[in-house]
């Protein structure tokens, strides 16, 4: 069975729950958005699946091969971009991916071209001699990508790749991803950019003290969700007794409030019944002045789930 | 092996290219040396006396920079167990201080080694390393295996300017200058793995280093050859002074059997801190 499989995963660290019974499943194929609060649990996953903690109950397989039992040859399947750059500023950026391509075993003439290809890819190739300690942030987080995947792998986990880098380079690190998933990779991404998520993947997983407290694609988990949209309408008279009975009696309306000439609709979804909100409020003859609808997103989804809390 | 090989080219890459490294590794012994070679007749004056009176009981030295005070027996009559005061006037002083010197860089050079470890672990790179399809001890033996490789480099390189520049006379036996350096580059190198596990801060280790190696030179005779009966029995339970020691029967032609007495208990350190080591590092939480 291919893909990452997370088989009821415990981490403790003391007497603390880092990781409480989490059981994920990543297709290959997917790019999986990991979302959470800081101190959810997200490094510490990533780090077992790395093989960098040793996991305390359950396991991780990469393609049914166990990170408990066979952390090296899982380890073969993965690249890591890790939240820091981590490079040597001794080497140039070519040699810097040719080290690390080198430990992961590649050789000869596909040594050379992967390392090319790699540079390549992150648009580094025309800097390829050039010491590091003159790259800007950008270019040393791109690099950081390069070093990842130079040896092809089957999965790519990304540690908040876009942190502390200008747009420029943030759109380049997306793109990036984009193209190397269209090209079969299975990418891991961590952010707390909940736009690039959004952008990004197709699955999301959600953590929170531990648990899993969310997955699956955008639209699924929105709709697991009992939230509503808000319309503000700043309407030209005060309150109408009998216009907002007919707005409270809508099927799609939960919640009507109008205080002076500020009307607040809280409903399923506004694009639905925009119209109909209009349609009456000028049968009543009350102009609108201004209109302002709150949406339902990622973000709220987030913050309602993870009551918008910080662990650490 | 491949990693450890490609682990340890890294890091002389990483030394050779930074110039104040690389200027600490070659000009700091020569500048050493060339200072003990200028200062080398008030030491004269300070050894002559002994000389004279131990003269007939030494064996032949060819070097130093007052060639009027070279005995001309070849006669040894030296205990092999110890090398006293009296014993050690039959060398030049340029001859024991550059010894003292080899032996102080190197271990020295075991700093260098802890630092590349501890900045490793805080530019991250080790952690990245520890994410690739190898074992932590590899990555610890690549860069020990590097550090020695720098640190053997060094030694020759104070050996051969020693000998060509300032004639400073090694001995003929040089399978005891050889197995004493490799012994006290394994030491040197366990021992700044050892104070990796133990500190996480560079300037914990650095003041761990200078105190311990400059203590450690000091009572073992390194820097000044009269010390009080107390300072030379403690002195004579440190690495420092069973490598020099072991150079300066080197350096007075003796067998290699009778260098043994100081080269075992190099070995014996050498085991033991290896011993340490692996059943060490297990228990180091790289992770923090």
């Amino acid at each position: 069975m291919s893909g990452i499989h997370f088989k009821d995963v415990i981490k403790r660290f003391d007497h603390h729950i880092v990781v409480d019974h989490l059981n994920l499943k990543i297709n290959q194929g997917d790019i999986l958005g990991l979302l959470g609060p800081n101190g959810a649990g997200k490094s510490t996953c990533i780090h077992m699946l790395c093989g960098l903690l040793p996991i305390d109950y359950g396991d991780i397989t990469i393609n049914d091969i166990s990170v408990k039992q066979h952390v090296l040859e899982a380890k073969k399947l993965i690249g890591v971009v890790p939240q820091h750059i981590a490079l040597y500023d001794h080497l140039s950026a070519e040699e810097n991916v040719t080290f690390f391509a080198k430990l992961y075993g590649l050789k000869g003439n596909q040594l050379k071209e992967n390392v090319a290809n790699a540079l390549q890819f992150v648009r580094l190739y025309d800097l390829r001699h050039e010491k590091i300690t003159r790259f800007s942030e950008g270019q040393k987080r791109r690099l950081n990508i390069a070093c990842a995947v130079a040896h092809n792998p089957a999965y790519l986990i990304m540690d908040e790749p876009t942190v502390c880098i200008d747009p420029q380079s943030r759109n380049h690190i997306l793109e990036s991803v984009k193209e190397l998933n269209k090209q079969g990779t299975t990418v891991i991404y961590i952010s707390h950019y909940i736009e690039e998520i959004k952008v990004l993947c197709n699955q999301i997983a959600i953590l929170d003290h531990g648990q899993l407290i969310a997955n699956g694609t955008k639209k699924e988990l929105l709709s697991q969700l009992d939230l509503h949209e808000k319309v503000y309408i700043q309407v030209s008279s005060l309150m109408n007794s009998a216009a907002k009975e007919e707005l409270e009696n809508h099927m799609q309306v939960s919640n009507v409030l109008w205080e002076n000439q500020q009307l607040e609709i809280t409903l399923q979804s506004a694009q639905l019944i925009l119209q109909d909100i209009l349609f009456l409020l000028s049968k009543y003859e009350i102009s609108v002045q201004s209109l302002h609808i709150e949406k339902v997103d990622l973000e709220t989804l987030f913050l309602n789930l993870t009551s918008g809390t910080s662990h650490q | 092996m491949r990693h450890i090989a490609l682990i340890s080219k890294n890091e002389l890459l990483q030394v050779f290219r930074s110039w104040p490294l690389a200027l600490i590794i070659f000009a700091l012994p020569f500048m050493l040396i060339f200072i003990i070679s200028m200062t080398s007749s008030v030491n004269i004056m300070i050894y002559e006396e002994g000389y004279v009176e131990t003269k007939s009981t030494m064996q032949s030295t060819h070097s130093g920079a007052e060639p009027t005070i070279a005995s001309t027996t070849n006669e040894n009559t030296l205990s092999i167990n110890e090398i006293n005061v009296e014993q050690v006037t039959a060398l030049s002083p340029l001859q024991y201080y550059t010894a003292s010197t080899l032996v102080t860089c190197i271990l020295f050079q075991g700093l260098g080694a802890a630092i590349s470890i501890i900045d490793e672990r805080k530019d991250k790179t080790f952690t990245r390393l520890r994410m690739l399809p190898m074992k932590t001890s590899t990555i610890l033996t690549g860069k020990l295996v590097g550090n020695a490789l720098i640190c053997l480099i060094q030694s020759l390189w104070i050996i051969m300017i020693s000998t060509l520049l300032f004639q400073v006379d090694w001995g003929q036996h040089i399978e005891i200058l050889t197995i004493t350096c490799l012994l006290t580059i394994c030491i040197s190198m366990l021992i700044a793995l050892h104070v990796t596990f133990l500190f996480q801060s560079v300037k914990v280790i650095y003041s761990f280093f200078y105190t311990f190696i400059i203590v450690m030179t000091f009572i073992s005779g390194g820097m000044i050859k009269d010390l009080s009966n107390q300072l030379e029995f403690i002195g004579s339970y440190t690495v420092h002074h069973w490598a020099f020691k072991s150079l300066l029967q080197g350096m007075l032609d003796y067998h290699i059997l009778e260098a043994m007495y100081h080269i075992i208990p190099l070995m014996g350190t050498a085991m033991m801190l290896y011993i340490i080591a692996l059943i060490g590092y297990r228990k180091v939480d790289f992770y923090k």
